[in-house]
């Protein structure tokens, strides 16, 4: 059989002991890059491209996949630990992964996400490996009107991820979608909300936004409460997630893998998006979905696993079109350019050992990634136990320091204390933070892809049914909307129970 | 913890903070005796990225000191472009993508915050690129010809995507639509890479976008290049045809060099520039350059000057014979 013979072959190369090396530093430096909250995989990768050109073009490709993806199992560590998001991508797992750590599961906490992330990991290099151009060929089909109806399904389906009262969730997206228009119109080019400030007309980053709201504003709110000790609101609790919690997060992780997967291979597709889909599916999905917000582990496993396949799902554009989906990929076929080879559609014909090397090496990589992360989960979980005025400052140093790593900006330095003022406030009113994320990322790519929608069918909004997969997506969210309608009813509706039932 | 331990410590993260923005300590002597920053005013990945990582590597053999490349995405270019026209001009800040459309194209279209002719002092240019106008390789219209029919039969039918309205892409179709008399319909799209999705995938007609973006493509026959904008064929780009063997006298490439602040010193010029020249003729940077599709093209700081100076003109000039204005 044609695939087993290039999987083997691939796998040869894979294995030889310069590649094996190489993967290895990809994926130390991923696994660092991502603890740290705002330094990236895109820094690293865009730092370490130039030292490319002095090793062949397997080992180079090879470790920087490894930054990319390693990067997504470190970015969880922070969020569980301090409610800092080590990743945009990582921000869902703060909402549930720091609850566990206060009540003392930490170490479950981080365990299942490391497995998620190596389980979403590996089928995304077998899906890649068995589908990538049929899949790519799929991902071109999502044109602006795809978008539109994923992004308004997407925002239905968490609208009210939050434990809390749905109308304040509500609240909080649109204020997230206002904050999102910021910046330049991508239509017509008008700034808007700029206030004549320069650095706003490119909008405001999910970088500040995002660490802002969670890592700073956290910083604020602990400072008041914990007058002399520690994080932990709850003594620690072992260092393994029980037989309990892995069973509950056995088909999240699936659901996440393939979710997060599909969300990948699209342009523009963004593990941000896909831990937020997965953490609002699986609460719509969970028989007990109040738990959610509160150390609910499926919080953790479904996006944590969805953020890994979406990167994995990212390399289905480069390496079978030669189409880079995201700045990384881009970075990434700069690495390929560097050594002569421009990927495209006939990269897998013109260069097999490349293909097939670089696709082994990811597993071999997930392993490893798994290798690194499991063990230090014992060393993070002290983390915690270091008393909080030791922790705090060197908290908020590690954030002001990664936003800057960003864009060299101050700028958004100042930005990210904003938000951090802004979170404290908002969080001390009983608002969730998580829908205004969101809202800031969603609400501009919906606007742009409406728009684009309505300039393609000069006017016409049944562009929006005609093409069958955005039709799909607007009948499930219409679905979801209409279920949520339905409860609302009900729940408001006691006496009126029985009717209410028998028309649901 | 009581309150003064408190501010102490947001005292101390607060001056580690501040103290990494002090810039260091200058001595007198010889340039270059620090690191070089070089800015890109795009987000990491795109086409300078591509090209200048490698040459900066390559000069910081020459000049003896790291050429440290930072990318300052923003306002399509202009953040990045007003920062170093801000910088103070002792040559350890440059920009690196100089010459596009965000200083040719844009000032004539909205306020920019720089003069793109006195802000600057041209170090040298590096190569350039065409735009292109592509369509499907299963598409009806073969040639550039056959395409100006369809679109003369059903006026604002066929839809075109672009790189963004005030941008060189876009500038290029409308002088094409103004010359051939006919009407398109421009879809907006955020980048190269966006706009050659939307035609790979069937949701317009024709694509607007700089070659090096397509030539994958192109060169795997998924698409077909109608015209580009040179005023001679040129090899690099195989046999495509231009817009003025057909008939179109129009000319827009991107130009792409490095350029420090105005008033950086002469013998500072002349040793970035000898350096990067160096870079410019090693064969990695030419086999990079042939696989991007990037037009290796040298000149000098005095020639550059004069080429940016032409462009700029020429591109004014194409504005407002069309009339075009940022409002459109």
């Amino acid at each position: 059989m044609d695939l087993l013979n290039n999987v083997l072959a691939g796998f040869a190369v894979a294995l030889e002991p310069n590649n094996l090396f190489f993967c290895f530093i990809g994926t130390l430096a991923g696994t660092l890059v991502g603890v740290l909250p705002g330094l990236g995989p895109l820094s690293a990768i865009a730092i370490l491209l130039p030292a490319t050109f002095y090793i062949p073009a397997v080992p180079a490709l090879i470790m920087l996949a490894g930054i990319y993806y390693g990067a997504m199992y470190g970015g969880s560590t922070t969020s569980i630990l301090v409610n800092i998001p080590g990743e945009a991508a990582s921000v869902v797992t703060c909402l549930d992964g720091y609850q566990m750590a206060r009540q003392g599961k930490a170490g479950a906490a981080l365990g299942i996400a490391a497995i998620g992330s190596f389980v979403a990991g590996t089928m995304g290099v077998v899906l890649l490996m068995l589908m990538a151009p049929p899949l790519a060929r799929i991902a071109l089909k999502f044109g602006p009107p795809e978008y539109f109806a994923l992004f308004l399904m997407a925002l239905i389906i968490v609208a009210a991820m939050g434990s809390g009262d749905a109308v304040a969730a509500l609240m909080m997206m649109t204020l997230g979608v206002t904050i999102g228009t910021i910046g330049t119109d991508q239509i017509t080019g008008n700034p808007r909300f700029a206030l004549n400030i320069r650095e706003l007309l490119d909008g405001v980053g999910i970088a500040p936004v995002a660490i802002g709201l969670f890592g700073i504003s956290e910083v604020f709110l602990n400072v008041e409460r914990i007058v002399r000790s520690d994080l932990l609101a709850a003594p620690l609790r072992g260092l393994w997630p029980s037989l309990q919690e892995f069973r509950v997060s056995f088909l999240p992780i699936l659901r996440g893998s393939v979710l997060g997967f599909f969300i990948g291979i699209l342009p523009g597709g963004n593990p941000i998006i896909s831990s937020f889909l997965s953490y609002g599916l699986e609460k719509r999905l969970s028989k007990h979905p109040e738990r959610f917000g509160h150390g609910a582990i499926e919080g953790v496993a479904g996006p944590e696993s969805a953020n890994n396949a979406t990167t994995q799902g990212a390399f289905v554009p480069l390496l079978s079109l030669g189409i880079p989906n995201n700045a990384v990929m881009a970075l990434m076929l700069g690495a390929f350019v560097i050594h002569g080879v421009l990927p495209g559609p006939n990269l897998i014909t013109e260069k097999p050992q490349l293909f097939w090397g670089v696709l082994c090496s990811m597993y071999i990589g997930n392993a490893m990634c798994l290798a690194l992360n499991l063990p230090l989960v014992g060393l993070w979980v002290q983390v915690l136990r270091v008393p909080y005025r030791l922790l705090f400052p060197t908290i908020l140093l590690f954030c002001l320091l990664g936003v800057y790593s960003l864009n060299m900006s101050t700028f958004e330095m100042l930005l990210v204390v904003v938000f951090g003022v802004v979170g404290y406030l908002l969080r001390k009113l009983e608002y969730e933070m998580a829908p205004l994320i969101l809202g800031v990322v969603i609400g501009p790519m919906l606007e742009v892809a409406l728009r684009q929608s309505l300039l393609l069918s000069r006017g016409r909004l049944s562009i929006f049914v005609t093409r069958p997969i955005a039709a799909c997506f607007l009948a499930v969210a219409a679905f979801f909307l209409i279920r949520a309608m339905v409860s609302w009813v009900r729940a408001t509706k006691p006496s009126a129970e029985e009717s209410a039932g028998s028309t649901g | 913890m009581s309150v003064t331990v408190r501010i102490r410590c947001l005292c101390i993260a607060l001056g580690i903070v501040l103290l990494s923005g002090v810039p260091g300590v200058v001595r007198a002597g010889e340039f270059p005796e620090r690191p070089i920053t070089a800015v890109i005013a795009f987000a990491p990945g795109g086409a300078p990225d591509l090209l200048f990582r490698p040459m900066a590597e390559l000069a910081k053999k020459h000049l003896g000191v790291p050429v440290v490349i930072v990318n300052k995405p923003g306002g399509g270019g202009l953040t990045g472009t007003a920062e170093v026209a801000r910088a103070k001009p002792d040559g350890y800040t440059v920009l690196m993508n100089f010459g596009g459309g965000e200083i040719v194209v844009s000032p004539h279209l909205e306020k920019v915050p720089f003069d793109p002719m006195k802000d600057f002092e041209p170090i040298i240019m590096i190569g350039h690129y065409p735009s292109a106008l592509l369509v499907r390789e299963d598409s009806p219209w073969k040639t550039l010809e056959e395409f100006i029919r369809a679109a003369k039969k059903s006026p604002g039918e066929l839809r075109y995507s672009h790189t963004g309205a005030l941008g060189l892409n876009n500038l290029t179709t409308l002088t094409f639509m103004k010359l051939a008399g006919i009407t398109l319909t421009p879809i907006p799209t955020a980048g190269g890479g966006q706009a050659m999705n939307m035609l790979l995938g069937g949701h317009v007609e024709a694509a607007q976008i700089a070659f090096p973006v397509a030539w994958p493509q192109v060169h795997a026959k998924q698409l077909r290049c109608l015209a580009y904008a040179l005023p001679k064929r040129s090899e690099v780009y195989g046999d495509a045809p231009t817009f003025a063997e057909q008939g179109f006298d129009m000319r827009f490439t991107i130009a792409q060099g490095i350029a420090a602040p105005k008033g950086t010193p002469k013998e500072v010029v002349k040793k970035i520039h000898d350096a990067f020249a160096a870079a410019y003729h090693d064969k990695s940077i030419t086999e990079v350059m042939t696989t991007i599709r990037f037009t290796p093209h040298y000149l000098n700081s005095e020639d550059f000057t004069k080429y940016i100076r032409e462009m700029y003109d020429y591109y004014g000039s194409v504005i407002a014979k069309l009339g075009i204005t940022a409002t459109k």
